[in-house]
């Protein structure tokens, strides 16, 4: 079965300017495939070279086996995309924009109807006169509405409320459930961990990584805290897979990547007053692929995603 | 698909063409009302021009061999001459309307992020072109056919709306390379300092031309040379020159725009 989407050493480059970097990555039916990094790690590039707004320097975007530059037209039969903060035209409606383009994409007027219900849009608002979170909305509204089987966001959810952040999470699942692919851009890493199968962790135009959320947190480290009785014997935390990050005579602080069993027969022996093992969340993960060591008033964060040096 | 794209481009730009419209038409209404005042004064009129240095004419458009108290040259020389500056300023907005503020605001991502191919997207653009140069053309003629009835000026109907072509098929090249230049460069800024540029240099040659009739050849290198609307009016006479010329401007930049449109980048 062909992929919905297949980036194969895809390359864009602006001049001199950097964009992405032989970018390969494959996203599965039925999968939600969260693209992670920050601002102008080449996020937008990728998709634009996806969306066929963009032409790759090199290397091909190919969505449902289709190139999205040359056949553009035939992948967006195929696909419903949104990028952020899209510039919608101010002097309509959103009601007026979304038929316009609900007739662009072969669906019948009103079509948006209950989407926009459900996240609590008024329709009949001109597009200026809507607030960022408002003109969001419209954004989710319109990539929603059609019955295309891939669904492509630039970053979706930046500007909507908590509410409407899970309003938005519930439809990224209601599209799974419905068999759509969903590749999602975000920096919001509680939203990728929640909504994502896969991620993919691009960097200064690099795919770093892709995995699921259950491989990339497995693989990282869990932070653990420790307050003893009384100070542990010398050696107790020498493993090869346990690092100490701060350690005063009651207190521990330390990171296990891997294996937690083996730090477990030692902390058996000693005696507890608390103990407080953090599974390392997609924040963790994501920072040790952008900064092995962020300094500021709050410490500073290994290669693990542990921050140290003061409180997490 | 593309009923609804045009049918909201045309809404966009009611603003703007019923505004230029509106100035073309007032000034032709105006204008017009002076007309017989010049013409019952031809005498008075022709020594005052005999008294004005001959760069002086040509720098107003005189030296066309048309008189003020001609219809035609009348025309030519005010509202022919008024036209291309609100006719590349519709052409201009309209054409950069597409390729440069709708790529910038990110509009021209949403449409195409739809089944709707950049060729129907720049069809449709050209199409609002070709209207709002039309109702910019029966503006620049329609004051002077209006006021005709009031003041008895004498303005025939068939030679203004063949002025009134002409006019058009201008507008048309000017739009053309306005969009040309704004698929190249996607900026809108840009656009109209070239197609200004362009305009302004060629009236530059024009009136050169006039005080130096050695360099008679350069002046069909210019619009102006193509864009005589007092040889229609006041000769009745149909020319093809003016709108072939035209029209071939028109139809390869526009078939320019089009390629350069499906091959670019549409990144701000």
């Amino acid at each position: 079965m062909t992929a919905p989407i297949e980036l194969v050493g895809l390359t864009k480059s602006y001049g001199r300017r950097r964009g992405i970097v032989d970018v390969d990555v494959e996203v599965r039916a039925g999968e939600v495939f969260g693209f992670l990094g920050p601002n102008g790690a080449g996020k937008t590039t990728t998709i634009r070279c996806l969306t066929g707004v963009a032409r790759p320097t090199s290397g091909r975007a190919l969505v449902f086996g289709l190139d999205a530059w040359r056949d553009a037209v035939a992948v967006h039969r195929r696909m419903a995309s949104v990028g952020s903060d899209p510039g919608y035209l101010g002097e309509l409606t959103a009601a007026e924009l979304l038929d316009h383009l609900a007739r662009l994409r072969g669906l019948t007027a009103g079509a948006w109807r209950p989407f926009a219900e459900r996240l609590e849009l008024d329709p009949s608002v001109q597009l200026r006169k809507l607030s960022r979170g408002n003109r969001q909305k419209v954004a989710v509204v319109d990539v929603f509405m059609g019955e295309e089987p891939l669904l492509v966001m630039d970053e979706p959810s930046s500007g909507l409320d908590p509410l409407m952040q899970r309003e938005f999470l519930g439809l990224v699942a209601e599209a799974r459930s419905a068999g759509k692919t969903v590749f999602l851009s975000s920096h919001n890493l509680v939203e990728a961990e929640r909504a994502c199968d896969r991620v993919g962790i691009i960097r200064d135009g690099l795919l770093r990584e892709v995995a699921s959320v259950t491989e990339l947190l497995e693989a990282h480290a869990r932070s653990v805290n420790l307050v003893l009785e009384r100070p542990a014997p010398p050696g107790t935390f020498d493993l090869p897979n346990v690092r100490v990050l701060a350690a005063t005579d009651r207190e521990v602080h330390l990171v296990v990547r891997g294996d937690v069993n083996p730090l477990l027969g030692r902390i058996a022996g000693l005696r507890l007053v608390d103990v407080a093992i953090t599974t390392p969340d997609i924040e963790d993960v994501f920072l040790s692929h952008y900064d092995a060591r962020i300094s500021g008033a709050n410490g500073s964060v290994d290669e693990g995603g542990a921050r140290t040096g003061g409180p997490r | 698909m593309t009923r609804g794209l045009l049918r909201l481009e045309l809404r966009r730009s009611r603003a703007l063409v019923g505004w230029l419209t509106a100035t073309l038409l007032l000034y032709g209404v105006t204008m017009a009302a002076f007309y017989p005042s010049m013409r019952e004064n031809a005498a008075m009129m022709e020594q005052i021009l005999e008294i004005w240095p001959k760069e002086m004419l040509a720098a107003f458009g005189m030296e066309g061999g048309f008189g003020l108290t001609d219809p035609g040259g009348y025309f030519a020389i005010y509202v022919g001459e008024f036209f291309p500056v609100v006719g590349a300023i519709g052409a201009i907005f309209l054409a950069t309307r597409t390729t440069a503020v709708d790529v910038d605001r990110g509009w021209a991502a949403i449409s195409l992020a739809t089944p709707l191919s950049r060729t129907r997207q720049m069809l449709v653009a050209i199409v609002v072109q070709v209207i709002a140069m039309g109702i910019l053309a029966i503006g620049t003629v329609g004051g002077f056919l209006l006021v005709d009835p009031l003041v008895g000026a004498g303005f025939e109907a068939v030679p203004f709306a063949l002025a009134g072509f002409d006019t058009w098929v201008y507008g048309c090249a000017i739009a053309a390379v306005a969009t040309l230049v704004g698929a190249l460069t996607l900026s809108r800024g840009l656009t109209g300092g070239i197609v200004a540029g362009i305009l302004i240099a060629m009236y530059l040659v024009s009136v050169v031309v006039a005080i130096e009739p050695s360099l008679e050849w350069m002046r069909y290198l210019t619009s102006f040379a193509w864009f005589d609307t007092a040889a229609v009016i006041d000769e009745n006479r149909v020319e093809a020159g003016g709108p072939v010329v035209f029209g071939l401007v028109a139809g390869l930049a526009w078939l320019g725009s089009l390629l350069v449109w499906r091959r670019r980048d549409l990144l701000a």
